[in-house]
């Protein structure tokens, strides 16, 4: 190009040749150049994204897992006076998210499979679409003071795991919602058309084809939302309360407000355990707070691994069998 | 299978004088159907009516008539989406109706509550200025820190190395979603005001504040505007790019004229969903901004609070029934109102982005 | 005329069956009167029948024009045509199966044993335990091959006993040319067959019913040549033992082996319909020879 440009240069000028006069190599080069640097910058980004990640857990597990580890911590209880340990929390933690995936399972499944089988296309479900879209959006400090005044109050339930479980269900119902719809959506169209061409129900279609071709994906997401319902506090601060009930395990009376079954009973899990350390200035309460911590995190890294490998599982069975 | 053909001729009824004659064959396995016009019984009772013994016979046990099997799949999923929109109404009614009797029976003014800078509920002043500032300080700052991290690894992941994006980085990701935000928190609290007072000196006092509260909420939702970003950009048909590089773009003017733009309505929803997540958010930012309601914070340094912070405060404290309890309320009406307008925006962007693309 | 002259005149708004105008091959002596697009004036002398069933989507686009056609048993009947003319759209009005589809509205009568279908009151389960349907991708159900036969007789409330299921899953596997490959394997999954069997089982599933009529939209669109020998002599002789076959397919040499009857369609609209050998041998309509001679496919 440049022996265009020079050519035409020592002719008579004309306008013309200003158009020529564009060194292509030097734009090629300048590109090039533009592209390489952008990747550097964007390998950069990512490094430094993979470095954060590694550095919280490996923060976390380091200030917790000493105090994770030592004796008595999983297994003591947190009233007790010479070495606190979590165990009230541990099992309020896993008993609430029991009780929660049981009320919010079938409510969520009922809700996804309208929705995508039943529903009309009219007013009414865009009117549940935009309420389920509102509940997800909602900060879980609203859905914890809205359940402090309804379930505790209104409901008569007072501070006890169920009113924390209800508020947890709102939290969790948009998620899993979401799960099952996209997860039943997945499921090729042409099954559910050779059901239904068959003479058989949309009932007996979603319950005997469509759920067992969609169940690992299900099962996948209910898992996952099942970490992040145990890692939250500010719904459940003013519904299942700041403070562990004096439990015991031996009781066999379920009205009792010490039986660990009873929903009615006030408890405190691990996640609210935290907070509540914090805000106490107790000396010996920090490092407690670092071993929830720790517990907290690997508990919910293993329920995200699991749920994934349950759901390759399921899927690889579904496939083979 | 060999036909026996039992013909016999059926009188159509005189008022069906659009149908034509029919021959009515009856061998064993010919259900009838129902007549169009037959009353205005619904089909499930017209056809068993009119269902001829053959093919009643041919069920060799009792099952439940389809059509009611049907009414009963409706009426149990039904009843469980009309159970979440209930308890949905009953939340913003419940939020709207307490949060509103501040200014309507306890004489708070609408005005002062939302322009007032100083918010001490214990002395009666009942001013969210603070509050509103520094939620939108945090939240805005917090999203500015993610987004450039975000953008740049979701473009990573999909256009550079998308072997590696799919099976390391994105499960990796997805696992930082799952931290809960009481441990950010208290991740905050140690590393990030420790930096802050050895970065600021003095200037920095205990380490607290909006930019402390933004670093936070930064990392908080980075997992999540990440995953959406990568979703967005991913959705961009590969012919968009292969008509760009077939032009001789190179791949990060693909990137940026071709792909970037194509998938902006997905990217500003993945901004906007990030944006709400940090707006809602107390606990994390609780241990990090300092907690202090009564004054208007004049830097990024200074200690502040948010709205949820200063809900969490208070409702520790708050009596039910008092004037206290129902300003916490408003707070709460103030959060649901922006979690709407949240909502709004995400359905514009999505109505405009489908516009566009016809 | 030209054929675009042809094309403009017959195109789409023209209402009912217009007459076509004249091939320029006059019919052989030894060939049939081939059925015209008129409606005959009984329908009842046919197992199924439609009158000027048109098909809407989103209530404005029609994807079918007012088509008029008759059906009966021991016959095999192909519908052919380029893509997205409405073939598979018709074939899908017969079972009621566009209801499925959200805003697709479907009009006009279509006679089944005498009675018009096509209306709100009608049992769209009953009706559908008697017209089976193939779809075009082979979709046996996430199940054991013995489960998928007998899913839709259990629920229609036709099984008693253990020994009926299993006399029910021989009958229907034999009739599809199935029993010999999997007799040993019943309770194996489906998924782990080939694309073949997989729509073997497909077409046996929906004989496990006793329809009356069974439709097939392109069933061997996906599969390769062996299976699809397979499946055409399956059809044939489900034909022969009394049942109605409708068959929708892009392949010409298919039909000629596989119906008697074929019609035509083109862009939504039934263009000619005739016995087969009258269909392929001395087209009346312009467009169907311009298709048939590979003018356009």
């Amino acid at each position: 190009m440049t022996d265009t440009s020079a050519a035409a240069a020592s002719t008579s000028a004309k306008p013309s040749v200003a158009i020529l006069d564009v060194d292509l190599d030097e734009h090629a080069r300048r590109i090039r150049k533009q592209d390489r640097i952008a990747t550097i910058f964007l390998t950069v980004i990512v490094g430094f994204v993979l470095a954060l990640l590694a550095a919280l857990v490996i923060y976390i597990l380091a200030q917790g897992l000493p105090e994770v580890l030592t004796p008595g911590f999983l297994t003591n209880s947190p009233l007790d006076r010479d070495n606190p340990g979590i165990s009230y929390e541990l099992f309020d933690s896993f008993y609430m998210l029991f009780v929660t995936l049981v009320i919010s399972v079938p409510i969520s499944l009922g809700a996804a499979i309208f929705l995508v089988e039943y529903a009309p296309e009219n007013w009414v479900t865009s009117a549940a679409s935009t309420a389920i879209e509102t509940l997800s959006s909602l900060p879980s400090i609203v859905v914890g003071m809205f359940g402090s005044l309804f379930f505790v109050v209104y409901c008569g339930w007072g501070v006890s795991i169920l009113s924390g479980a209800m508020a947890l269900t709102m939290f969790n119902i948009p998620i899993l919602v979401r799960v099952i719809q996209q997860a039943l959506q997945d499921v090729p169209r042409v099954q559910r058309d050779a059901s239904l061409a068959m003479g058989l129900t949309r009932w007996e279609t979603t319950r005997s084809v469509l759920l067992p071709a969609a169940m690992p994906a299900i099962v996948t997401g209910i898992v996952i939302s099942a970490g992040r319902v145990f890692g939250e506090a500010a719904a459940l601060l003013f519904t299942s309360g700041a403070a562990p009930a004096r439990l015991n395990f031996g009781s066999l009376d379920i009205t009792s407000l010490r039986n660990p079954w009873n929903i009615f009973r006030q408890a405190e899990t691990l996640a609210v355990h935290i907070y509540k350390l914090r805000m106490e200035p107790t000396p010996g309460n920090d490092a407690i707070a670092w071993g929830t911590a720790a517990v907290l995190i690997i508990c919910v890294l293993l329920f995200n691994v699991g749920a994934r490998m349950l759901g390759k599982h399921l899927a690889k069975k579904m496939t083979s069998e | 299978m060999t036909q026996k053909n039992d013909e016999e001729a059926t009188q159509v009824p005189a008022e069906q004088s659009e149908a034509p004659q029919y021959e009515n064959v009856l061998p064993d396995r010919m259900p009838r159907l129902s007549i169009k016009g037959e009353g205005k019984a619904e089909g499930g009772a017209v056809s068993k009516a009119r269902l001829s013994k053959t093919h009643e016979s041919r069920k060799t046990h009792k099952t439940l008539p389809k059509q009611q099997l049907e009414h009963v799949g409706l009426g149990l999923t039904g009843t469980c989406v009309a159970l979440v929109a209930l308890i949905v109404v009953a939340l913003v009614f419940m939020v709207f109706q307490q949060g509103l009797t501040t200014f309507f029976s306890d004489g708070v003014d609408f005005g002062a509550f939302i322009t007032g800078p100083h918010w001490i509920i214990e002395e009666g002043q009942f001013g969210a200025l603070p509050l509103i500032v520094g939620s939108f300080s945090v939240t805005l700052l917090s999203t500015l820190f993610a987004l450039p991290i975000a953008l740049g690894s979701a473009i990573y992941v999909v256009e550079v190395q998308p072997g590696f994006g799919r099976h390391v980085f994105q499960p990796l990701v997805e696992l930082l979603v799952g931290i809960p935000s009481v441990v950010y928190g208290l991740i905050g609290l140690y590393v990030v005001n420790s930096s802050m007072r050895a970065l600021f000196g003095s200037a920095a006092g205990t380490g607290a504040g909006i930019l402390s509260g933004a670093i936070v909420l930064a990392v908080m939702i980075l997992p999540t505007v990440t995953t959406l970003s990568i979703d967005a950009l991913a959705a961009v048909p590969n012919d968009y790019r292969e008509g760009s590089y077939a032009l001789g773009c190179t791949r990060w003017q693909t990137v940026w004229h071709v792909v970037l733009k194509s998938a902006r309505p997905s990217i500003m929803t993945a901004v906007i969903l990030g944006m709400t997540r940090a707006f809602g958010e107390t606990l994390a930012v609780q241990f990090v901004i300092g907690n202090v309601e009564k004054s208007m914070p004049t830097s990024l340094l200074d200690p502040a609070a948010t709205l949820t912070t200063a809900l969490t405060s208070g409702l520790a404290n708050a009596t039910t029934g008092s004037v206290q309890y129902h300003a916490l309320w408003s707070l709460g009406m103030l959060l649901l109102g922006m979690s709407l307008l949240f909502i709004l925006i995400i359905h514009l962007i999505g109505r405009k982005g489908a516009k566009g693309n016809d | 005329m030209s054929d675009v002259a042809l094309m403009q005149k017959h195109w789409p708004h023209a209402e009912g069956a217009a007459t076509k105008a004249s091939a320029t091959t006059k019919l052989p002596a030894t060939l049939e009167a081939p059925a015209t697009t008129k409606a005959p004036a009984t329908t009842g002398a046919h197992l199924l029948s439609t009158r000027d069933v048109t098909v809407r989507y989103d209530l404005t686009k029609c994807a079918l024009q007012p088509t008029s056609l008759d059906f009966d048993k021991d016959q095999v009947t192909a519908l052919i045509g380029p893509s997205g003319c409405g073939k598979s759209t018709f074939l899908r009005c017969l079972n009621l199966m566009n209801r499925e589809i959200p805003r697709c509205c479907v009009d006009g009568q279509i006679y089944y044993h005498g009675h018009n279908i096509n209306t709100k009151e009608e049992n769209l389960f009953d009706l559908r335990a008697s017209i089976g349907m193939v779809f075009q991708q082979p979709a046996p159900f996430r199940k054991s091959i013995r489960e998928n036969i007998i899913f839709a007789p259990k629920r229609h409330g036709r099984i008693s006993s253990r020994s009926a299921a299993d006399e029910l899953v021989e009958t229907s596997l034999r009739q599809a040319a199935l029993w010999d490959e999997v007799k040993d394997k019943l309770d194996h999954s489906a998924w782990a067959l080939s694309g073949g069997q997989q729509q073997r089982l497909c077409i046996a599933r929906a004989l496990a019913m006793k329809p009356d009529v069974i439709l097939f939209d392109e069933p061997c669109s996906a599969l390769d040549p062996v299976s699809t020998f397979a499946i055409e002599e399956t059809i044939r002789s489900i034909a022969e033992h009394g049942i109605c076959v409708v068959i929708v397919t892009h392949n010409m040499e298919q039909a000629t082996r596989v119906s008697d009857r074929t019609a035509f369609f083109y862009v939504g609209e039934m263009v000619e319909c005739g016995m087969t050998k009258q269909i392929f041998g001395a087209p009346k309509d312009q467009r169907l020879a311009d298709y048939l001679t590979g003018r356009f496919g």
